[in-house]
């Protein structure tokens, strides 16, 4: 499996006659975009807006992100399962452009009940809360999307995926016959066995519509533990559906985690491999979280390994499941390191952590993700009217979590968002 | 050695010493009532030295450990008298090291300095000084050594901390400013990702090298269960739950999550709840199995025919309700005593609490 990356930076983006690449500067045909997305009758409309870093913009009912990236060569695509068929990636080549984020935005009408209800996310490209994401330092093409007549949600759901995918393939394609920033290769070839074997745990959650993390094109609600390559994750494999506590498609483009491995692969340690576990409430039995937690150390057992880096996806259970998988693989002499927010409360004098095994004494925090930050007033909202939950006016003064704003308190590791004991 | 005075434009402190290191005796004098005395007395030398050329002890206050603790209030009065008297800049107790008695008293005037007078107070203790468990979310406390030492080293952070604290700078966390921490856990950025630091720590614990945890581990309280019920069959038995089931509509406007309140609503005349009635407003599961049939979350139907069998003697008319989405830990413990202190006054002998 070897996978060579190129990428291609974006600074600015701008409306124009004809959707190109010049240099730097993303050139966009709004009719073009909008006819690509709108060849899916499932969709009623769908309207394309530039957020770029340092405008007044707030952009709220932000669902899934995702990163322009397609295969130049090699087997399958990019997002197989979805824009193609379910042929293993992560070989050849994949061109991908920097510093753009494919933003998803919409509102369900049935919005589900309880758990199944999508949280609100929100990016503010200036100000105070622009440091929380790091959406805001990246240019948004925001997709806002209304459903056709009598469209279910899940339907709808799909749609919205879809055409992201479709926009993020076509501008990733853009850079076919251009010059590469950087190159970058990954491969996990020659391991030297006198270094330590390292793995990732990486949880993602599948609980239904609206919270779903895919594999191959496959929502994963009964995913027992299994092996993937982290080039898998580098070329899509695994995409998020889910709009909770989650980590976006982007991210899993952009692990963080991979990337670390991968530097220190051969030098350090020995990357041996990623595990995909369920998170969030996907187990919801301890016979469940039980059984999935033993599985999965004893994967990377079987595979020799020595420590693994254990990431979360989702509310209270992740935590629960996080610290089983870690008492698994410590009492498989696996050491473990845990990537974990806290629950702090508002004045962040509350338990941070809503259970623990003794065995995990070595954990990164993410930050408390129920700080609350005040955001000011806005010259402009994309995605919607009302703040979801709070029902307030998205553009004036607001109150919110941390865990509001857009991938601030990653589970994944990929910021730097942190609480410290005062 | 005669004093010079209090000179001006210097900041003015006053230090708190117990009976021994205010040179009145041993535990022989742990009696002693309070006594001022003009200017540093014993280690509050080494605090003056410490405050150099930017301030001056102006008096000392010293009071015998048992005569504090026996007489809190008084004690505590009388030195705040006295300490307002010097209208100081600055107060300053012990430090304690690990003295009990003494960190108790330290924490309790510091803390009464800062309220009461608005100056800012600074304290030192050994980590495990019972004054650090009551009085550390109420002020500044170094970490000091458990015997007496390095009194040098905790004048100049006591020192450092009360005169930015003195200037309206925001203290950083507890590790990096050198204070015991507070039990606040505040969000900033740091310069390494997550994922960055993660690989650093797991390589340095598969070393088997020293790193610290970024979030240590909550101790959780062991509660023990009560007695089990005698006899079952004359028992009254109540219904409890986080599970968020509401009669329609949510009358009481309870929180979908992060609660902190609960409500009490009458079942007498009902046999089981329905989605008709009833409904689920909790956030963190899904509800649609619990809206068809709520008794799925709050077993009033099964309970009922308990009741009618006589296995339970009777069903409590009321149940109680909240939703456990996200809920504080501390509000958790508000809401539960107050459900128990309702249930306490009742006839109730046994509860069956359902979560989700």
């Amino acid at each position: 499996m070897r996978l060579e990356l190129k990428t291609f930076p974006v600074k600015r983006a701008e409306w124009a006659a004809k959707t190109e690449l010049v240099k730097d500067t993303l050139c966009l045909n709004r009719r073009e975009l909008t006819d690509l997305v709108m060849s899916d009758n499932r969709l009623k409309s769908v309207q394309l807006d530039l957020a770029l870093p340092g405008e007044n913009i707030r952009i709220i009912h932000v669902l899934d992100v995702l990163e322009p990236r397609y295969k130049k060569d090699g087997e399958g695509c990019v997002f197989p399962g979805f824009m193609g068929p379910p042929t293993t990636v992560g070989r050849g080549c994949t061109h991908r452009i920097e510093g753009l984020a494919v933003v998803e935005t919409a509102e369900f009408a049935s919005q589900g009940r309880g758990l199944l209800m999508p949280w609100e996310h929100i990016i503010d490209m200036s100000g105070p809360g622009a440091r929380y994401s790091p959406f805001s330092t990246k240019v948004n093409l925001v997709l806002g999307f209304q459903p056709a007549d009598r469209v279910s949600l899940e339907e709808y759901d799909a749609a919205i995926r879809l055409a992201a995918m479709k926009v993020s393939t076509r501008l990733a394609e853009l850079t076919r016959d251009l010059t590469p920033a950087r190159t970058d290769i990954f491969e996990l070839a020659q391991p030297d066995v006198s270094l330590p074997r390292f793995g990732y745990i990486h949880q993602c959650a599948s609980e239904g519509t609206l919270h779903n993390t895919f594999l191959y094109g496959e929502a994963i609600p009964w995913l027992t533990p299994t092996l993937i390559h982290p080039n898998e994750l580098i070329d899509g494999a695994l995409v998020s559906g889910k709009y909770g506590i989650n980590n976006p498609t982007y991210v899993y483009l952009n692990d963080l985690v991979v990337r670390e491995l991968y530097r220190l692969h051969g030098r350090e340690v020995n990357f041996v491999g990623v595990i995909l576990t369920t998170g969030g409430g996907t187990n919801k039995s301890d016979f469940a979280k039980s059984r999935d937690a033993q599985y999965a150390a004893k994967l990377l057992k079987l595979l020799d390994v020595q420590g693994a880096v254990l990431a979360q996806e989702g509310g209270g259970n992740s935590i629960m499941d996080q610290m089983l998988i870690c008492q698994s693989c410590e009492r498989f002499d696996i050491k473990t390191t845990l990537i974990s927010y806290e629950m702090g409360g508002k004045e962040g004098t509350d338990v941070p952590l809503i259970f623990t095994v003794p065995e995990a004494d070595a954990i990164v925090s993410t930050g408390n993700r129920e700080e609350m930050i005040h955001l000011p007033a806005v010259d402009r909202v994309l995605g919607g009217d009302r703040i979801w939950r709070f029902d307030v006016d998205p553009k004036g003064e607001i109150d919110v979590y941390a865990d509001y704003i857009m991938s601030s308190i990653d589970q994944a590791g990929t910021y730097n968002l942190r609480a410290w004991q005062y | 050695m005669e004093r010079e005075g209090i000179e001006k434009n210097k900041i003015k402190a006053v230090h708190f010493l117990n009976q021994f290191f205010g040179g009145l005796g041993g535990e022989e004098r742990a009696d002693a009532e309070v006594v001022t005395k003009e200017g540093p007395v014993g280690p509050g030398m080494v605090l003056e030295n410490a405050l150099a050329d930017q301030g001056q002890v102006v008096a000392t206050v010293i009071c015998g450990d048992n005569y504090f603790n026996e007489n809190v209030e008084k004690a505590t009065d009388e030195i705040i008298k006295t300490v307002s008297s010097y209208q100081p800049d600055l107060f300053f107790a012990g430090p304690a090291f690990g003295a009990g008695r003494y960190g108790v008293a330290c924490g309790h005037l510091c803390r009464a300095v800062q309220a009461d007078l608005g100056i800012p107070a600074v304290t030192g203790m050994y980590h495990e000084n019972p004054g650090v468990d009551l009085y550390s979310s109420a002020t500044i406390i170094v970490p000091t050594g458990e015997r007496v030492s390095n009194l040098e080293v905790s004048f100049q952070a006591m020192v450092r901390l009360a005169l930015k604290i003195r200037a309206g700078q925001a203290l950083g966390p507890a590790s990096q400013e050198g204070y015991l921490p507070q039990g606040i856990r505040k969000n900033s950025f740091d310069e390494k990702t997550a994922a960055e630091r993660a690989l650093a720590m797991l390589l340095a614990k598969v070393r088997g090298e020293s790193f610290e945890t970024e979030i240590p581990l909550p101790a959780f309280e062991s509660v023990s269960p009560a007695e089990p019920l005698s006899d079952l069959s004359s028992a009254t038995i109540a219904l409890v739950t986080t599970g968020g089931i509401v009669p329609k509509g949510n009358p009481a406007r309870l929180a979908v999550g992060r609660s902190t309140t609960w409500a009490k609503y009458e079942i007498d005349q009902l046999s089981d709840l329905t989605g008709e009635s009833h409904e689920s407003i909790h956030a963190g599961y899904d509800a649609s199995f619990a809206n068809v049939d709520p008794d799925r979350v709050v077993p009033l139907d099964v309970l009922r025919e308990l009741e009618k069998n006589s296995i339970i003697g009777r069903v409590y008319p009321f149940y109680y309700v909240t939703s456990g989405q996200g809920t504080y830990v501390a509000n958790a413990k508000m809401i539960g005593a107050g459900i128990a202190d309702d249930l306490l006054a009742s006839s109730v002998q046994g509860v069956i609490l359902t979560a989700t």
